[in-house]
């Protein structure tokens, strides 16, 4: 029987808790993808989204043996690489005025649409776009809204990661739609 | 479930495709609600944007390298801290532990100091009585203080003060006997 991804990661990293480097290896060639997207939407930097990126699979390696499979690996990931950006933005405030996606420089461009020139500029601006909405809020909304949007956490597993109430986080995941909603009147985003 | 309470679950539930069965069953009968979730659901669709942010292979590759490399450095060092336990005795290097030992000794020497000192006691320096009377000055317990007439009359007959009298001579009182004592054992003329 084939394994999904999320299987197949959650096999691996039982392997590399037990010190296999292979089996590190694997994951973060699965999910550099995923966290890089997660840490380019939180700080809206693309040079900085990378950076953390790796960051974020330097310490869960560092972290590995601590973790003790009470979630699942690739949301224990994400709360590392939110962290990180949440600690990101609080140290540079100054970077959240910089313009978005103004550094991207092709990292996000993905073979899929690199040869279809509409489907590229429409990928482009989408980007923009969700930049341009993840930037305008605030950090613990825009912390909820990925776990929760983008990564498809519950949010008991949110609040216990972020260290808040579930209500708190319900509160902002709401704010976060309503202000979306407003937004993509505001611009015509939505279809 | 008023619309309102259906429609802030429907914002909780923004991005999901499965609803509470009260909501649902709400939605079921308000064309109103229905309409608020459509316009959500088509947004969330929109703005997922999978493609907009997925790396090439590539570029993947070359951060996993990246990350590959870190934690080959990392777990290198942990290794040579391994290999190499801590031992005290070099830890003490010189450079350490002649600092370190002189002002332990010090410490020490301080305190040894101290302790003597504290135990020396001061001979005590012997000072005389302050001198008031005759008793005093003799040392001697037992003398009785001449009173007052007394001195005056030890005074009065034999200093030099006093004034002899017409013919009277200060070898007048003296007795024949003591006289030729006199004479025959000093010059008498060089007394006289």
């Amino acid at each position: 029987m084939a394994t999904t991804a999320y299987e197949e990661i959650e096999i691996l990293a039982r392997k590399a808790r037990l010190g296999d480097r292979n089996a590190f290896s694997r994951i973060v060639q699965l999910m550099m993808s995923k966290v890089t997207a997660l840490t380019y939407r939180m700080t809206g930097d693309a040079d900085a989204a990378v950076d953390l990126a790796q960051d974020s699979f330097v310490a869960a390696w560092e972290k590995l043996p601590r973790f003790r499979g009470e979630a699942r690996f690739t949301s224990w990931l994400y709360q590392i690489a939110v962290n990180k950006c949440l600690n990101y933005l609080n140290l540079a405030s100054t970077r959240r005025n910089r313009s978005l996606g103004d550094s991207d420089a092709g990292v996000f461009e993905s073979t899929s649409t690199t040869h279809d020139p509409v489907r590229a500029l429409h990928v482009k601006q989408l980007r923009e776009d969700i930049l341009e909405f993840m930037n305008s809020l605030p950090e613990m909304q825009r912390a909820a809204f990925e776990l929760r949007f983008y990564q498809g956490m519950s949010f008991a597993e949110i609040a216990r990661q972020l260290g808040k109430a579930e209500g708190t986080v319900k509160t902002n995941y709401r704010q976060a739609v309503l202000k979306l909603r407003q937004l993509a009147g505001e611009k015509g985003w939505a279809s | 479930m008023s619309c309102a309470e259906c429609r802030q679950q429907l914002e909780l539930s923004f991005g999901r495709k499965q609803l509470d069965p009260a909501v649902a069953e709400h939605l079921a009968r308000c064309a109103e609600c229905r309409a608020h979730w459509a316009e959500l659901g088509g947004l969330a669709d929109d703005f997922r944007g999978d493609d907009a942010f997925r790396l090439g292979p590539d570029t993947v590759e070359q951060m996993a390298r990246r990350v590959d490399r870190r934690i080959d450095l990392i777990e290198s060092v942990a290794v040579a801290h391994q290999a190499q336990p801590v031992d005290l005795w070099s830890w003490l290097s010189w450079a350490r532990a002649v600092p370190a030992a002189a002002a332990v000794l010090l410490v020490v020497g301080v305190g040894i100091a101290g302790y003597w000192l504290g135990r020396w006691e001061v001979e005590p320096v012997a000072v005389s009585a302050p001198v008031e009377t005759t008793a005093d000055a003799y040392g001697d317990e037992a003398f009785e203080e001449p009173d007052e007439l007394t001195v005056q009359l030890l005074l009065d007959n034999f200093t030099s003060e006093r004034r002899l009298n017409a013919g009277e001579s200060l070898l007048d009182d003296i007795t024949e006997e003591e006289l030729r004592y006199l004479e025959s054992n000093f010059d008498i003329g060089v007394i006289l």
